[in-house]
């Protein structure tokens, strides 16, 4: 592959990744609309779903391989995708009325991934109350260009960035940049152990929108660190590998925003998972590797994806 | 096909599917809750006593609308969601405190109708304060009718009118009654919105 080839190849994946990233901007205009009649808990409810699929779908395919070569110089260029489609748990929730409105009133009203239909109820003397509709989604999806490079003692590095500048008001601010890193363990199991095994942490923030004060409308900050098993089987010129993983993360997301009455709102909200458990399977060869997986949260979801480089695992003598 | 030629497309295919793809078109409900108020300044030597304010309810919505980025094309509908009052300025020669009792009325298009009561209200513990009010129906539906009549197209204007029934002590010559207070209205108004989302699988 001629240098020219490759840089064509790269520009096509990053234009192609962008029109997802470019649409999450387009989101949270809309969620941002949406979300300025609320305050406090029912704020927190309204986007409780949508940041549980971010956060899950964020700390998804970190790796797809537990095997990282002892020397080299190994790079991919990564193109996962990471999705969660919603349950219908997640589309209402308990939301109270608001804007001194008389009686206080609890009702079942969507999510921002809930229909798009407001719900309005009645109070003293005939007075109502609306409830916003949400954005009617089935599922969330991210797509997150990640460069991976190894080995330095059975180390690996991983980066994920992109971002779009501020001043581009069709699509927004939007930025994001994720770090981590993998350590083989099965390095020191001998020289042919059964399974290949590694740990490895990341650490990711993404910022999307503008507050209309100079911050975010949406910060968020996100960490996993994972074990992971895999096994590395010859199939044809392929390279199957099945792996499973076990993992702890966290997410956070704050929101600032202006409420209605033009006074600024600020909300925080973890994501749902904790623990997850990773099963997928993979593909290697010649220069990359295609997977997929599952991970078993409070909030599933599932990833696939596609790498590009010496990964490091097509010479069968460098799996041995 | 050798790898040269389809990893490449490969890459197109996936990505572009699940990117440019995903991209939906959705029509939702959004709603945007917009606050307007009348003041009625009281300088008073009597104990029963009326004022009207009057509020252009048309282009209170106008306001909420272009203040939201919205256009009246827009507008799915509108209702009244509360009411608040409260004094916002006392005389400083003000020596003592007042209790009044009273009610709010709206007129539209000839018909009035009383929207809230206020009982024994002690002016100084209304200053500053937004006190929610208990709101009547003949002046919620009043009222209702009215911005319905602006989303039909008319320009309708609100009379609010106070009209206290008594006041403690009596207010006289010597002793006049001397404050600032205010009626908010929260309107909340719902309007039809097409946005562009990512809903990928």
């Amino acid at each position: 592959m001629s240098p020219h080839d490759r840089t064509t190849r790269t520009f096509v994946l990053g234009f192609a990744l962008s029109p997802l990233l470019a649409g999450l901007a387009l989101a949270d205009n809309a969620v941002e609309n949406q979300i300025s009649v609320y305050t406090g808990s029912n704020a927190v409810g309204y986007l409780q779903p949508l940041a549980n699929a971010f956060g899950a779908a964020l700390n998804s395919s970190f790796s797809y391989s537990a095997y990282i070569p002892k020397v080299g110089f190994h790079i991919s260029l990564e193109a996962p995708v990471m999705g969660v489609i919603f349950e219908d748990a997640d589309r209402t929730f308990d939301a109270t009325t608001e804007s001194g409105f008389i009686p206080t009133t609890t009702a079942r009203v969507p999510t921002v991934v809930g229909d798009g239909d407001a719900v309005t109820v009645s109070g003293g003397g005939g007075a109502s109350f609306a409830f916003p509709g949400g954005l009617d989604l089935n599922s969330f999806g991210l797509v997150v260009p990640q460069l991976r490079v190894s080995s330095l003692l059975g180390t690996e590095a991983l980066v994920r960035w992109i971002a779009f500048p501020q001043g581009d008001a069709d699509i927004g601010k939007v930025s994001l940049f994720g770090i981590g890193g993998r350590h083989s363990l099965s390095q020191y199991l001998g020289a042919s152990p059964l399974l290949d095994l590694s740990v490895g942490a990341m650490w990711q923030k993404v910022d999307v929108g503008d507050n209309g004060h100079g911050g975010e409308f949406v910060s968020t900050d996100a960490f996993s660190m994972q074990l992971q098993a895999s096994k590395r089987a010859p199939v044809g010129f392929l390279i199957f590998e099945p792996y499973a993983g076990v993992a702890w993360e966290k997410f956070n997301a704050d929101l600032s925003y202006d409420d209605t009455n033009g006074d600024p709102v600020t909300v925080s909200l973890d994501g749902g998972n904790d623990m997850r458990f990773t099963i997928g399977a993979g593909f290697n060869f010649l220069i990359g590797h295609l997977w997929a997986d599952y991970n078993f949260a409070d909030t599933a979801n599932f990833s696939f994806g596609l790498a590009l480089g010496n990964v490091g695992r097509a010479n069968q003598e460098e799996t041995k | 096909m050798n790898t040269k030629h389809w990893i490449p497309m490969l890459v197109v295919c996936v990505v572009s599917a699940v990117s440019g793809g995903c991209l939906k078109d959705k029509v939702l409900d959004l709603v945007v809750t917009g606050e307007t108020s009348g003041d009625f300044v009281e300088n008073e030597t009597s104990s029963a006593w009326t004022h009207p304010a009057v509020v252009d309810v048309g282009q209170e919505i106008r306001d909420i609308l272009q203040a939201n980025g919205y256009e009246e094309s827009d507008l799915k509908g509108a209702h009244l969601t509360s009411m608040h009052y409260g004094v916002i300025d006392i005389d400083a020669g003000q020596l003592h405190d007042w209790t009044i009792t009273g009610s709010i009325t709206v007129t539209y298009n000839g018909s009035t109708q009383t929207v809230l009561d206020y009982t024994s209200q002690s002016v100084q513990a209304a200053l500053g304060k937004k006190i929610p009010a208990t709101l009547q129906s003949g002046g919620v539906n009043l009222i209702n009718t009215a911005l319905k009549d602006f989303i039909d197209g008319q320009n309708p204007v609100l009379v609010f009118r106070i009209d206290n029934g008594s006041t403690t002590p009596s207010p006289s010559g010597v002793d006049p009654m001397m404050f600032t207070w205010r009626a908010w209205l929260a309107i909340q108004v719902i309007v039809n919105q097409k946005v562009t989302v990512p809903d990928p699988f």
